[in-house]
């Protein structure tokens, strides 16, 4: 090999190692931190899906509750940032109202309040949401067809039994009062983390859509007795969910066990039981006494030996 | 009056003694035995700081299973700890004489395993700087409360048991030209002016036998509150009366098996067949069979009644540990750490050195995997289970940084047995020279 051919070769190996030392961060620049995977996800738009539920709540607001989710591996998930719109419609007098949108919130719900005297009387109502076309979702619409019912009930306390009279009904295009029968009214009263069953399992409205429940007399209540009642009638078909709530002084009050100076198993550091204090402290107290003695008697087998060895030196 | 030819034979005896039991230097596999500790150790210390820094999250702890291989190795060395109060408290009180030369032994791993103990509670400890809080703001109702007062007691018994016979043996050693200059320094300060005067030999006997009186209730306690801590739980496995008793059981035979497998090494390696005979291990064995048998009995009550009457928060417990994904380690854990070890140490031959020594190692690994599986699968069955728990909550799956903490520490008392035996005569020497010294008259 010639002095040209190694130079041939030494500037090969140069401009291969260039090549090599420059495509690193160019490779490197063009790489995305996240996988692959998740980037051609991203690409794809998500099928959103809207939960639709109505509620009247005392017969003066209605809420409508539009949770949107999506699928997420094999179960769905509440997406929240998502913008909805709300809009009413009604079979009767051309009432069309657009209630404007709504961004879901951090648990994926987005939900508009509205007084019910602006519904419609009587006939049916069309809820409609939707979803518009974004880059993170596609076009998507609900709808939910309810009719305006009432729920009226009187908490009233007779011969010593306190009792909840319910009654239901709707409203005909004359203004007459068009009871409900066979729905199905549940009673809870509300508790810190959600609401506890009171009733039991089949209250129905008679013919007159009329049913009257008896409240227990066992219900624990704060210490003046009280108690938040709340009537439901949850997810019928044809009015949706219909709620009615009041204050009552109807639970056994509250006694307020004051055992913050017992001496108690449970109580606080310094309200230990006296008879566990004595008893842990003495044998503790015996055990460490003789500890205590058995490092006397070391100090005095030193003191011991150091005389003897004094004695011994003299 | 004794012939001089008596005088002569113990002064020979004695003179043998303290040239057998002079602690030697570390050999070259002694020194590649320490440096393997050593590199675990330094693993384990590595991890512990992940785990400073980045907090339990690193372990597999989780809302269901809060107690894991730490508790499990803590419990363990506890266990272990109690090797002491059996040999040299129980069997001394006992007026067993051949015992003498294995109470060294014992006393040094109590010792080390205590301090375990309380290092693996320390690693379980997500804010370990707060350690000082279960003192200060202790609730005196708490069994943890009892459970640092009790520990705290018995390391103090332990270190003392320890070092109260060890006075007139370094004693004897003090001055020994063979020894380098710092040991004998050591040996100078701690021997504390002994002159082996009737005072103070008085003193000595006095101070050992209180000490040895006091640590057996303090250790079966020790053990008994490791045991409420479990017990005043209704969680299913633990909730249960005969716990206590079962805790101190296994404790003797998971001590008594660290002992034998010492007690090997220190005859193997150290080449002290003298002093720890075949006959010592048949004896430490046939003990060891009748600990076994006690251990064994109270397995029976602890998974017989549940199994009968299989209440429903027991049942998923019990058919995960005799049929589910513990099962496998359940019945290999009760049958090669409990079964074939109490047949194999029956026989004569199973009680020679080697098989003792083998039959030991599977005890001690038993041993540990039974506290493990009485601590993890009771908590991934919770009486209140929580509703779409994650995976990783039901399933405890230890990571490495757990295993090498835990293995650390198991290396820490490996360490500090190898370091005692190697600063201190492994045997009582001056017990020894006594009592051969009167066994000579006697005859």
């Amino acid at each position: 090999m010639n002095r040209i051919e190694q130079y041939k070769i030494f500037f090969l190996g140069l401009f291969a190692m260039f090549i090599f030392l420059i495509s690193g961060p160019v490779i490197l620049n063009g790489q995305n931190d996240e996988p692959k995977s998740t980037q051609k996800k991203e690409q794809v738009q998500k099928k959103a899906r809207i939960q639709l539920d109505y509620y009247n709540s005392n017969d003066q607001e209605y809420i409508i509750k539009a949770t949107v989710k999506t699928k997420e591996g094999r179960s769905y998930v509440n997406v929240p940032g998502v913008p909805v719109q709300f809009a009413i419609a009604a079979e009767i007098e051309e009432y069309n109202v657009d209630l404007g949108e709504i961004v879901s919130d951090a648990s994926g719900v987005a939900q508009f309040t509205g007084n019910v005297s602006d519904l419609p009387r009587f006939g049916i109502i069309t809820i409609k949401t939707a979803i518009a076309e974004s880059a993170d979702f596609k076009k998507y619409s609900k709808k939910l067809e309810v009719q305006n019912a009432s729920m009226v009930v009187d908490y009233v306390t007779e011969d010593s039994t306190n009792l909840i009279k319910v009654r239901c009904f709707t409203t005909d295009s004359t203004g007459e009062e068009v009871p409900i029968d066979d729905l199905d009214i549940k009673v809870f009263v509300e508790r810190l983390f959600g609401e506890l069953p009171v009733s039991d399992e089949f209250n129905e409205t008679d013919d007159d859509g009329y049913v009257e429940i008896v409240f227990p007399d066992n219900v624990n209540g704060t210490i003046g007795g009280l108690l938040t009642v709340v009537v439901r009638v949850e997810d019928h078909d044809d009015y949706g969910n219909l709620v009615n709530q009041k204050e009552t002084s109807w639970g056994i009050p509250l006694i307020n066990n004051d055992n913050a100076n017992a001496r108690l198993l449970w109580a606080g550091k310094y309200k230990a039981p006296l008879a566990l204090v004595i008893l842990i402290n003495g044998v503790l107290g015996v055990v460490w006494g003789m500890i205590l003695y058995i490092v006397i008697n070391i100090v005095r087998i030193f003191r011991i030996g150091k005389a003897t060895k004094s004695t011994m030196q003299t | 009056m004794m012939s001089t030819q008596k005088i002569q034979l113990m002064s020979s005896i004695r003179e043998k003694v303290i040239n057998d039991l002079r602690p030697k230097p570390f050999t070259k596999l002694a020194k590649m035995w320490i440096g393997l500790l050593l590199t675990v150790c330094a693993i384990g210390v590595y991890a512990y700081i992940r785990q400073l820094q980045d907090g339990l999250v690193i372990t597999g702890l989780r809302d269901y299973t809060t107690w894991g291989i730490y508790i499990a190795n803590f419990v363990f060395f506890v266990a272990v700890s109690l090797v002491g109060s059996l040999i040299t408290a129980v069997l001394k009180l006992s007026g067993v004489s051949w015992r003498t030369p294995l109470t060294r032994i014992s006393e040094i791993i109590a010792l080390a395993a205590i301090l375990m103990a309380g290092l693996a509670i320390v690693v379980d400890m997500g804010r370990p700087d707060r350690m000082l809080n279960v003192i200060f703001h202790a609730r005196m109702q708490s069994p943890i409360t009892w459970d640092v007062m009790v520990i705290t007691t018995y390391m103090a018994l332990s270190f003392l048991l320890l070092f109260l016979p060890l006075i007139p043996d370094i004693a004897i050693y003090r001055k020994d030209d063979k020894l380098p200059k710092w040991l004998l320094k050591i040996y100078n300060f701690f021997s504390l002016n002994w002159t082996g005067s009737s005072a103070q030999k008085s003193l000595l006997k006095q101070s050992v036998y209180i000490l040895a009186v006091m640590i057996i209730p303090v250790a079966i306690g020790m053990r008994t509150v490791s045991s409420l801590l479990f017990t005043t739980t209704t969680k299913p496995g633990w909730d249960s009366t005969n716990l206590g008793p079962y805790f101190v059981a296994g404790a003797f035979v998971v001590g008594l098996g660290t002992f034998i497998i010492v007690m090997s090494a220190c005859r193997k390696f150290l080449h002290q067949g003298e002093y720890f005979t075949d006959k010592h291990f048949d004896y430490v064995s046939k003990l060891m069979v009748f600990l076994l048998l006690v251990y064994l009995f109270f397995n029976i009550n602890e998974y017989f009644s549940p199994a009968y009457k299989m209440k429903s928060n027991e049942a998923d417990h019990l058919n995960e540990l005799f049929f589910g994904s513990n099962a496998l380690m359940f019945w290999l854990v009760q049958i090669g750490g409990l079964v074939i070890p109490l047949i194999v140490l029956m026989f004569k031959k199973g009680r020679k050195p080697y098989v003792a020594f083998a039959v030991s190692v599977l005890i001690v690994i038993g041993a540990w995997f039974k506290w493990y599986l009485i601590i993890v699968p009771a908590l991934s069955h919770p009486a209140i289970p929580i509703d779409r728990a994650p995976y990783e909550w039901v399933n405890y799956i230890p990571t490495w940084q757990e295993w090498a903490i835990t293995a650390a520490t198991l290396a820490g008392m490996l360490l500090i047995v190898t370091y005692l035996l190697r600063l201190f005569p492994i045997v009582p020497v001056a017990e020894y020279i006594d009592e051969q010294e009167k066994k000579m008259r006697k005859s």
